[in-house]
């Protein structure tokens, strides 16, 4: 759950991104640090490892301030996708405020992306979260690669679930500002509902996401 | 051999060890240096990169730690301390994590890993990591703490020091080898090198040592045969000279003793000469006496000569006053004679008969004989003739005083007594051509010999009336000064050339005519005064204005 203590006038909010081992979730957070404003995020905390799998988590926290003074921290962590690395990947989730499900896009690996989900599914039970209230977002990752899955097959699967779908290229770095984009005008929105952003601390939906998608100007 | 020696006499010594050494064994321990050399460096590049190794894995530690005191906060808000362990377990299956614990606030212990782990690796107490749990909004809500291992560092360098002693013996065989390949190499060609010399020192001329090696040894081996028979050559040449030189030094020989005779009869000859030498020494010597013997006579004559001047003075004074008392004596004879003829009148034993003559009579006898001018001259002649002989005796005391007969050798005396004394007995001298100025200062008595400084005086007084040619003025001047007193004679005669003045002191030196003086005079004044009496004389002189000579005698008290 969030942490908010409305005396100090601060605010954490938690993002997970979620998805198979290899999927590209360390590669999308590399991204969003290179391609967002400086001013308006932190250092990304990234553990190298051999084999260029995450054995922990990675780390990319966002600062915002409301216009009633309020202090907001966004921390965008990563799980690792091994599975054998269930335990961090649960420790990771816990009191998450929104989900970015990121889904190798190469057919060979659909299993495993149908795995990983419903692993996210049992584990957000776990933590004690509602899969239906956290805001989730999905990205289908390695569009540049072959022997993908169509998009139109993507749209017929997801379709009816009512979770947005993003395709990216995290290597490429196209549609991953996108899928952030479209998480936190969803964590808002949660938000809002919750504390009144708007009508507390006069923040509203355009400039929330604004801000903490600010690209770098090149 | 090679063990460090703590003095420096045992380096030495380690020194000459090695020097000592044959070049096998040499090449051997240039080859185990290198080898020692790298087995050093290779331990110390092993200890550095486990150094590295660990900093890196503490480093990495940390980063690990941070990690999980980050998802550690959410567990713990969520009581979720199973969740906590699992989680602790799943990254302890980590090789570089020995094991972990988490503390809540109050220090309990919400989960561990380290009962199921600990013999995972080894834990070093500096490689334990703490670090807090916090949350934004409620502040530090626990502790966790992670020990790290070092097993995979440690098999890491181990496994590199198995490499390192693999490869290194690897190389210490191949160094091994080649270093006896190469020993070998220098060596052989120099046990044939050797061979062969030792045969040529032995006399076998004839020898040639074979190729050994392309090498210098080979060059060495090559100069030596060239050598050899350079050897050859000259031995050959060194006979054939040595031949002739037997010749020419029998020749030679031959010649020196002849001159060796001719030497010695050389020598006698200078024996012969030495003698003669030596007996014409003994003249000299003889003669040198005799001189000295002449000299001495001379001093004696040129005394002689100034007595006789001052005896010529001293006549002429006496003569005077003997002249009047003898005509006076002869007048009081006449007189005598006289008194008596009066005398018989009176008593009537005149001519006349016996009877006394009457008084008229006596009257002119009386008259006739000038009986009363007689009287009245009388005490006249006898007044004067007293005088006369009080002179003679004055000037006989002088004479006295001056020569000082009765008193020889060193005694007190007053210089300027002396200088009195001597001007009055050379008055006669002076009293013609000159007029004496005395400026006599006080004086101490001293000890001298008054008879030697008069004969000084006498003759500088003498010298300068000769200086003086017409009428001119002698000044005498005494005075004391530095416990010595001064004697200054000068006079306003002819003076004295400058080339004189160096050898005026000379004996023998006159420039009188031959006959008029010795040329001693001044010589002996020099004697006296340097030698005698320890003192001084000097002269300043001027043609034609004068002379001045300065006595200094130091005072000496009885």
């Amino acid at each position: 759950m969030i942490e908010y203590d409305e005396q100090e006038k601060r605010m954490v909010v938690k993002l997970v991104y979620y998805g198979p081992a290899l999927s590209g979730k360390t590669t999308n957070l590399l991204k969003l640090h290179d391609l967002l404003s400086r001013e308006d995020r932190g250092d990304l905390m990234v553990l190298d490892t051999k084999d260029d799998r995450t054995i922990y988590f990675d780390l990319l926290p966002f600062f915002l301030v409301a216009p009633s003074g309020l202090k907001i921290k966004l921390k965008v962590f990563t799980v690792p996708g091994q599975v054998r690395h269930d335990a961090t990947r649960k420790a990771v989730l816990q009191r998450a405020d929104g989900v970015a499900f990121i889904a190798d896009s190469q057919k060979a690996e659909a299993a495993n992306n149908a795995e990983s989900f419903e692993n996210l599914e049992k584990n957000l039970a776990i933590v004690g979260l509602d899969i239906e209230k956290v805001p989730l977002v999905v990205q289908f990752n390695k569009r540049d690669l072959p022997e993908i899955l169509p998009e139109e097959e993507i749209r017929r699967i997801w379709g009816p679930s009512g979770i947005p779908v993003q395709l990216a290229s995290a290597l490429e770095g196209w549609g991953v500002v996108e899928t952030f984009r479209e998480l936190v005008s969803r964590v808002y929105l949660a938000l809002d509902h919750r504390y009144g952003l708007l009508a507390n601390h006069r923040l509203d939906q355009h400039s929330f996401v604004d801000k903490l998608t600010t690209e770098v100007k090149r | 051999m090679l063990r460090p020696a703590p003095g420096e006499q045992q380096t030495e010594a380690s020194m000459q060890i090695v020097k000592n050494l044959s070049i096998n064994r040499k090449i051997m321990l240039i080859m185990l240096t290198f080898l020692g050399f790298f087995l050093i460096l290779g331990g110390h590049t092993i200890l550095r990169e486990r150094e590295v190794l660990m900093e890196l894995a503490k480093e990495r530690g940390k980063m690990i730690t941070a990690y999980l005191a980050e998802i550690s906060g959410d567990a713990i808000k969520n009581y979720d301390f199973d969740l906590i362990h699992k989680y602790l377990m799943d990254v302890a299956k980590d090789e570089e994590i020995a094991f972990a614990t988490v503390y809540d606030a109050g220090n309990n212990v919400l989960a561990t890993t380290r009962d199921e782990l600990r013999d995972k690796g080894i834990a070093e107490k500096e490689s334990l990591i703490v670090r807090p749990i916090r949350s934004e909004t409620l502040g530090e809500i626990g502790r966790i703490e992670t020990t790290l291992s070092f097993r995979k560092v440690n098999e890491q360098i181990w496994r590199r020091a198995l490499n390192y002693t693999i490869f290194f013996i690897l190389a210490g065989m191949v160094v091994g080898f080649v270093a006896r390949r190469i020993a070998l190499a220098i060596t052989r060609p120099l046990h044939l090198l050797i061979e062969g010399i030792e045969k040529v020192r032995k006399g076998d001329l004839d020898f040639k040592v074979q190729k050994v090696s392309r090498d210098e040894i080979g060059l060495v081996g090559q100069a030596f045969n060239e050598m050899r028979e350079k050897l050859k050559e000259t031995l050959g040449e060194l006979q054939h000279h040595r031949q002739h030189l037997e010749v020419l030094v029998e020749r030679r020989t031959a010649e020196l003793e002849k001159s060796n005779s001719d030497l010695l009869e050389a020598q006698e000859e200078l024996l012969c000469q030495k003698d003669e030498i030596e007996k014409n020494h003994h003249k000299l010597v003889e003669t040198f006496k005799q001189l000295k013997q002449s000299q001495s006579t001379i001093v004696q004559q040129e005394k002689m000569a100034s007595l006789g001047q001052l005896a010529a003075g001293v006549a002429h004074e006496i003569n005077n006053p003997v002249g009047f008392i003898m005509s006076n004596m002869s007048t009081m004879a006449k007189y005598i004679d006289r008194l008596k003829e009066f005398d018989t009148h009176q008593s009537g034993a005149g001519m006349s008969g016996t009877t006394p003559e009457s008084p008229e009579e006596l009257q002119s006898v009386r008259k006739k004989l000038k009986v009363d001018y007689i009287f009245e001259d009388l005490p006249q002649l006898v007044k004067e003739s007293l005088e006369g002989a009080e002179r003679v005796k004055e000037i006989v005391q002088n004479l006295k005083a001056f020569s000082r007969l009765d008193e020889a050798g060193y005694k007190l005396a007053d210089i300027n007594e002396c200088l009195e004394s001597t001007l009055k007995i050379v008055w006669n001298e002076l009293k013609y051509k000159c007029t004496v100025v005395k400026e006599y200062g006080e004086l101490p008595l001293t000890l001298c010999s008054a008879q030697q400084l008069n004969q000084v005086f006498v003759n500088l007084l003498v010298n300068a009336s000769h200086a003086i040619e017409k009428h001119g003025e002698i000044t005498i001047r005494t005075w004391e000064e530095k416990s010595a007193i001064h004697v200054a004679i000068s006079d306003t005669g002819c003076g004295i050339p400058e080339e004189n003045l160096n050898r005026l002191f000379e004996p023998f030196f006159t420039t009188k005519e031959i006959g008029k003086g010795t040329g001693l005079g001044l010589s002996i004044v020099y004697d006296i005064v340097t030698k005698n009496h320890k003192g001084e004389i000097t002269v300043t002189s001027e043609v034609g204005r004068g002379s001045i000579f300065t006595i200094s005698l130091p005072v000496v008290e009885g």
